[in-house]
């Protein structure tokens, strides 16, 4: 064994770190790191000056009003819009400028690339759902003068950034997939939209199918659930599902989109 | 180092690839050469593992693609077609992204690659911003960045001004010399016969031809002499000793002498009496090869 085979072992490492730092280089991440909040602020000056929640709702805790404003910038699908193309372009830019010549005539198998792309584009994603819950929790900490702060509220909180991030990294996980099917970036995007479509009417499906269960985005509200009191008058789809639950739709929705996905990057011919 | 044997690549029913042989050993530099279509680039994608061959083998240094991908390519540095890159990056996140890949990242490892394609002074500039020469430049020095032991270049200096050619040609003799094997493939002849060892001619996806050829690097020089008596200019060149081959040509002589001997031509010539109407390098060897195999294309169709 050469040197240079001994250190391959550390390639889907390698190739992790070179594409999570080649991603930040593209700078992305830094501007939703900036935008994310600033976005967030609308709903806030929506929610708490132009609708006067704080006036319905009395002297609000910070975790009675938290649900709002997640709703209200959650079923907007801006967030989640976002996470669609940064993770289709992630992708696709490789086959839209031809370096997907370069990234597969460097020592690692097609199946690692392709892997150490999606790890690192994942990363990113649970760094973007971070950064939106706790932009959430800022936000109303400061419109609600910081009440009722305490464990539980600390809790609920990571309990509902670590929901959405799994929500999104499946999202994401979906539109990886998909966008290696594609050879340009208008392609994937344009996919990658088709597809999110597709998922939602899925849940159109009528409830004698018994499929309820199985459909990702049938768990659209299912973070906001760890936020949500439990007298909360309006029910979400699967909000009382079991996490487990969630989990495994979360991980089986974007592995049945890889399985083609894989497939077809291991034998086809790099012909940008 | 490099084997390639009976490769075929079919595109549906065309087949663009008719059984490629040939080899490249350590330290060797061998020009690609053919016409547009001819196969080469599809050659240079299969044996850098972008393509699938639909038979036949490529190995390097005896290992099969197939067998061990990371091996194969830890050997492997290659530039095919004109150089990919991400706009918005500049040269340095590339070569970084690169060497992440490999494990081997380190600024000077970077800073050499950058030096040795003099772009050590733009190597913070975004690359949308460069010029067509200096993104070949770049991706040159990504090709070379981890001291591969196979380089495969598809057109190396298209784009490149005249200075950044010769430092092109200088690259890649010190690469040779240093061990790595070299597979270039252009349509500068003049570029192919100064830097290369050998060349493979490919028509129609076969090698229509491999033979070797003098370069610069040559011990002997092949010189052209047009003289007012060409029959007495023969017997005169037969009998130096620093004259190893000269033979008569349509209008002239060509004769082989030493680097160092090609004024003594001239020197004896003007002794014995001749003159001489003209004496220079025997130029376009492989362009002469080229036409005899590929025919003079359009220009032909021109007439």
């Amino acid at each position: 064994m050469t040197k240079s085979d001994q250190s391959s072992d550390m390639n889907l490492l390698n190739s992790v770190w070179a594409e999570f730092l080649k991603f930040y280089a593209f700078r992305i991440p830094q501007i939703a790191y900036a935008s994310i909040p600033a976005f967030l602020l609308l709903f806030v000056f929506q929610l708490f000056y132009v609708e006067r929640l704080s006036a319905h709702l009395g002297p609000a805790t910070v975790l009675e009003a938290l649900p709002y404003l997640f709703f209200v910038s959650w079923k907007t699908i801006f967030f989640q819009l976002f996470i669609v193309a940064f993770s289709s372009y992630c992708v696709a830019v490789d086959s839209q400028y031809g370096m997907i010549r370069i990234g597969c005539t460097q020592p690692v198998s097609r199946f690692q690339y392709l892997l150490g792309k999606s790890i690192a584009i994942e990363l990113h994603v649970i760094l973007f759902a971070v950064v939106y819950v706790a932009s959430l929790f800022l936000w109303v900490c400061i419109c609600t003068g910081f009440r009722g702060l305490s464990a539980p509220t600390a809790t609920a909180v990571v309990s509902l950034a670590s929901r959405t991030a799994v929500f999104c990294v499946a999202l994401s996980g979906c539109m990886v997939a998909v966008s290696v099917l594609r050879r340009s970036l208008l392609d994937a995007l344009v996919t990658c939209c088709v597809v999110f479509a597709c998922l939602a009417l899925l849940t159109t499906l009528p409830m004698r199918f018994h499929l309820e269960a199985g459909l990702f985005l049938r768990y659209f509200f299912y973070p906001i659930a760890a936020v949500l009191p439990k007298d909360w008058p309006l029910p979400f789809p699967m909000q009382h599902a079991p996490l487990w639950q969630f989990v495994l739709v979360s991980f089986t929705t974007p592995a049945i989109f890889f399985i083609p996905a894989v497939l077809h990057f291991q034998f086809r011919d790099i012909s940008e | 180092m490099l084997e390639v044997n009976a490769l075929v690549k079919r595109f549906g029913t065309c087949t663009v690839v008719d059984g490629i042989s040939f080899s490249v050993a350590e330290g060797e530099v061998v020009g690609f050469v053919g016409p547009n279509g001819a196969g080469k680039s599809t050659t240079m994608k299969i044996i850098s593992g972008l393509l699938n061959a639909n038979s036949g083998s490529v190995t390097i240094d005896g290992i099969l693609f197939s067998d061990s991908p990371r091996a194969y390519l830890g050997r492997l540095g290659a530039l095919i077609e004109s150089p990919a890159f991400y706009p918005g990056l500049n040269a340095r996140d590339h070569l970084a992204y690169l060497a992440r890949v490999r494990g081997h990242y380190s600024d000077a490892l970077i800073g050499n690659a950058l030096n040795r394609v003099g772009l050590d002074s733009d190597s913070r500039k975004p690359v949308r911003k460069f010029s067509t020469g200096m993104k070949q430049r770049l991706g040159i020095a990504m090709a070379i960045l981890h001291k591969p032991k196979l380089l495969v270049l598809d057109e190396p200096t298209n784009g490149l001004d005249p200075a950044a050619i010769v430092a092109m040609r200088d690259l890649i003799r010190q690469l040779a010399e240093s061990g790595t094997a070299v597979l270039v493939s252009s349509h500068l002849l003049s570029e192919i016969q100064r830097v290369c060892n050998r060349v493979v001619f490919v028509k129609a996806g076969r090698v229509a031809r491999d033979q070797k050829i003098q370069g610069d690097n040559a011990s002997t020089v092949k010189m052209f002499v047009r003289c007012s008596n060409p029959a007495a200019a023969l017997d005169v060149l037969t009998k130096e000793d620093f004259v190893f081959e000269v033979q008569p040509s349509e209008d002239g002589l060509m004769c082989t002498v030493s680097n160092q001997s090609v004024a003594q031509i001239g020197i004896v010539l003007v002794r014995s009496g001749l003159d001489i109407l003209e004496l220079s390098p025997a130029k376009g060897d492989l362009e002469h090869t080229y036409v005899s195999e590929y025919g003079s294309g359009m220009s032909e169709g021109l007439k």
